[in-house]
């Protein structure tokens, strides 16, 4: 994981210098920027002066030890910047997720059970909806019909959980079903066609013909045989989400990861910008680490050795 | 759930063991649930519902600025209520609180801060410097004297006077300052006594005063010294490290979500009721970068008032009776395009020329203005010293456009570049100049670039044509100056005429009005007779209140001004 950890933070620290645009001059403006001593003398301050390589490996250094550096733009410490917008983000992506596992688990378990029926076509034609339809759209549809005219949940913003947390669950409603419906569908075609092939298998046809409870065989013998795909593609989708964060933060105002990551973006906010990025593929891997860890938990027969 | 102490019960207590996963799953589920049904449930306290009804056609100031005192509430005392927080929503996001430095202001800097005087909108609609931190001034010659108003102090408790007012000009010349261009053509500042400042300028400045006022882009704020010194260049970065002498002070900073103001109870003006400004007792003013989402927040009743209301959310909004759209008559969007004189192509005036032709303004303001957009002939607006109708100016004329290119040597046709910013107006205008422009036999290649390596190219003059926007500022000087004239930081094109040199700074140095006048019709015509920019459309510019703000002020900058408001119940 480390070894990744670092090649990621190599790349992305690469790409972000290949961006059209000048730091120093985004920062000072046309206007102080013809200023060429103090043009060059932000160059320096920045770093931009010395090799992209040493560059990486002095920003390396300092994130070893801690410190991410400061934002060009507010001054604040780009580590402080990141922690405040983390825990938005972190709210979003579970609720996200734990909304696309209530509702696609069970439409795709329905749709197995009875493939070709009414339910399963109904299913089918709304998860594929969901996944056409974009982030902002999604978003901006929900809140105008439940901000605007049904006027039940705020449009936009966040509260964090701690101040109040009936007012910061209202809020994370409408950004909560926009980023979930993207995974819904996912998760809903995952567990369908894995809950069709698990059905077949001859252990079922055997918990069958023990006289067992069509629900329980369904449940305890199918269901969690089936949840291996499901895990492995939940665990795909923590970068799905890390991208559509960015958009659904940016439409509910929400000040998470995903908006930080377009500002500084924006605003050439390199340091903010990499850290940024370095916590995004952080979050990936980690992802991808616990995806692994469910795997053995719900499937007793895998052990890692 | 169990009782841990209940050792009987421990046998059938499942939780003594290792988490069993179906269990865990069950819990996981029905906490979700329970979660979503009370999230779901109405709150105890509904998003507030429009004030509703007092009148269904929306508020809209007359486009001329001569009527726009009319927009203006002028408390009446008795209807005035005290207390209560203001939300407002702006459109772009602040980097912090250090006026100098910024290059997007916060909303909050009026009432956080004052300057040594403001450009108020009068009665008869035109702008006039009136008092704030200096009570009266006289301007003479090349030196300009300020009578400071005394027994004022910051908001960290240190004195107001003329050796922090002398700091805070100095610091707005300083490397680091974005103001320098207003304050450019002061040469020293000097404290003659406690309360008297006296700027040296370079050479007689028409526009000195309005380039002090808060309307110069919410730059020439005065802040407190002792703190400036004492937090550095992190000074404006929390509220600890922000003092001004406005009546509300700095005390939440949430980056990139809101910030809060709360009145000090100490201000010098005194509302109707005899009391100290503001009526409200706090400021909430939110981050929200969506238009869309911006309206919708009005028209929910969960803010009071957004600033840039987009064309396309106008018609909706309109419907709203519990909102008041109000157009501010010297505020615009304007479109506008340029050449570079790097250009080989463009070196050839009568190319240029070509493109002034083709271009059909009128077309531009109806469909990308969507109903709120004008065309665009001068680079002055009414209201503004120096605009003249009557100064020529180009008008669509295909032949004339057509035969042009011929004349520049290309009777074939040429092809050229169009620089644009990625914004949704600027792309779907490009697209419409690439049009317009292939009628007159010029093919257009749309360069469309991020803001930030776009605003590097027109820096390196490294294109061939391209638009760009612009609010307008509080003087002719700070319109044109910047664009027109030589080595100036906005002069895109990168032209340089010494006659126009001249006469900008003749319109500059002057502190009488037909003087300058005259001189910037002059600068006009001389534009228009070299072509090196031109001016596209401009949408008209409308803030979105709630019924219930009222005392609202007509201001000349985009900023809210709300020192009067209060809000109804």
């Amino acid at each position: 994981m480390i070894p990744v950890v670092i090649l990621v933070s190599m790349i992305s620290f690469s790409l972000i210098f290949l961006l059209p645009g000048d730091p120093a001059l985004a920062i000072l403006g046309p206007q102080l920027a013809q200023d060429e001593a103090l043009y060059q003398q932000t160059r320096v301050e920045l770093g931009l002066n010395r090799p992209v390589p040493i560059q990486y490996m002095d920003w390396a250094g300092r994130v070893v030890r801690g410190d991410l550096g400061e934002s060009t733009r507010t001054h604040l410490p780009a580590s402080g910047l990141l922690l405040q917008a983390l825990a938005p983000t972190v709210e979003l992506s579970i609720l996200a997720i734990l909304f696309s596992l209530l509702l696609g688990i069970p439409v795709g378990v329905i749709s197995a059970l009875k493939p070709g029926s009414k339910a399963d076509v109904i299913g089918t034609i709304v998860s594929m909806l969901g996944a056409s339809i974009p982030y902002f759209w999604l978003g901006l549809l929900l809140i105008l019909t439940f901000g605007l005219w049904l006027r039940w949940l705020p449009p936009s913003g966040y509260v964090p959980p701690a101040q109040d947390l009936i007012a910061n669950l209202r809020l994370m409603i409408l950004p909560t079903i926009t980023l979930g419906g993207g995974i819904v569908p996912v998760v809903m075609r995952q567990t369908r066609s894995a809950m069709l092939e698990v059905l077949r298998q001859e252990y079922v046809t055997t918990a069958r013909s023990k006289g067992l409870a069509e629900q329980i065989v369904v449940r305890r013998h199918a269901l969690k045989n089936a949840m291996i795909p499901v895990i492995t593609v939940i665990g795909l989708q923590v970068g799905v989400l890390m991208g559509g964060a960015v958009i659904t933060e940016s439409v509910f105002s929400i000040p998470g990861i995903g908006r930080l990551a377009a500002n500084s973006i924006f605003d050439r906010d390199f340091p903010v910008l990499q850290a940024v990025v370095l916590l995004m593929a952080f979050a990936v891997l980690l992802a991808n680490l616990l995806t692994d860890i469910v795997y053995a938990w719900v499937d007793p027969r895998i052990r890692y050795s | 759930m169990g009782n841990s102490s209940d050792s009987a019960s421990d046998k059938k207590w499942p939780y003594r063991k290792l988490v069993s996963r179906r269990s865990l799953l069950k819990t996981a589920l029905a906490a979700g649930g329970t979660i979503l049904a009370a999230a779901c449930a109405p709150s105890s306290q509904p998003a507030s519902k429009p004030a509703g009804g007092a009148s269904s056609s929306p508020t809209s100031a007359p486009s001329n600025p001569a009527g726009a005192a009319a927009t203006s509430v002028t408390p009446a005392a008795g209807t005035i209520k005290r207390g209560g927080t203001i939300i407002g929503a702006q459109q772009n996001n602040w980097e912090h609180f250090d006026p100098h430095r910024n290059t997007l202001p916060a909303y909050a800097y009026r009432e956080i801060y004052n300057s040594l005087v403001r450009l108020q909108v009068q009665p008869d609609g035109t702008l006039k410097a009136t008092p704030d931190l200096a009570l009266s001034w006289e301007l003479k010659n090349d030196t300009a004297t300020f009578k400071l108003r005394e027994g004022v102090k910051f908001h960290d408790g240190s004195d107001w006077n003329a050796q922090v007012a002398k700091y805070n000009i100095e610091r707005m010349k300083d490397a680091k300052s974005a103001a320098k261009s207003y304050v450019a053509s002061v040469k020293s500042a000097e404290v003659v006594d406690p309360y008297t400042l006296k700027l040296t300028l370079n050479a007689p400045s028409g526009p000195l005063l309005s380039n002090l006022s808060q309307a110069a882009d919410a730059l020439p704020y005065m802040i407190s010294m002792e703190m400036a010194q004492k937090a550095g260049d992190k000074y404006g970065t929390s509220p600890e490290t922000t003092a001004g002498t406005g009546p509300m002070k700095l005390i939440e900073w949430a980056p990139s979500n809101y910030h809060t103001v709360q009145r000090t109870g100490s201000y010098w003006t005194k509302g109707a009721d005899g009391n100290p400004i503001t009526y409200y007792d706090s400021l909430k003013i939110r981050f929200i970068a969506d238009d869309s989402v911006r309206v919708t927040e009005l028209r929910s009743g969960n803010v009071h008032l957004i600033d840039n209301v987009a064309a396309k959310d106008i018609p909706a909004a309109q419907q709203d009776s519990s909102i008041d759209l109000v157009q501010n008559p010297y505020q615009f969007s304007c479109y506008l395009f340029c050449f570079s004189a790097k250009s080989e192509k463009f070196k050839n005036v009568k190319l240029r020329q070509a493109v002034q032709y083709a271009i059909d303004r009128e077309a531009l303001a109806k469909v990308l203005g969507q109903g709120v957009g004008e065309a665009m002939y001068y680079f002055l607006t009414p209201g503004y010293v120096g605009y003249d109708a009557k100064l020529p100016h180009y008008s669509v004329d295909l032949a004339k456009a057509k035969q042009l290119v011929a004349d520049a040597g290309y009777p074939s046709g040429v092809t050229v570049s169009l620089a644009v910013s990625n914004r949704e107006i600027d792309t779907k205008q490009s697209q419409m100049l690439k049009q317009m422009l292939a009628a007159a036999g010029i093919t257009v290649n749309i360069d469309l670039l991020d803001r930030t390596a776009w605003g590097d190219k027109m820096h390196s003059l490294q294109y061939e044509m391209a638009t760009y926007w612009t609010n307008v500022r509080p003087d002719p000087d700070s319109i044109m100056a910047p664009r027109f004239q030589t080595g100036q930081d906005k002069n895109y094109s990168g032209m340089s005429d010494k006659a126009m040199d001249e006469l900008l700074d003749k319109g500059r140095g002057s502190y009488d009005d037909a003087v300058r006048a005259d001189a910037y019709g002059q600068v006009q015509k001389s534009i228009y007779e070299s072509a090196w920019y031109g001016p596209l459309w401009y949408g008209k510019y409308y803030t979105g209140y709630s019924k219930k703000l009222q005392g609202r002020l007509v201001t000349q900058e985009p900023q809210w001004d709300l020192r009067e408001a209060w809000l109804a119940s």
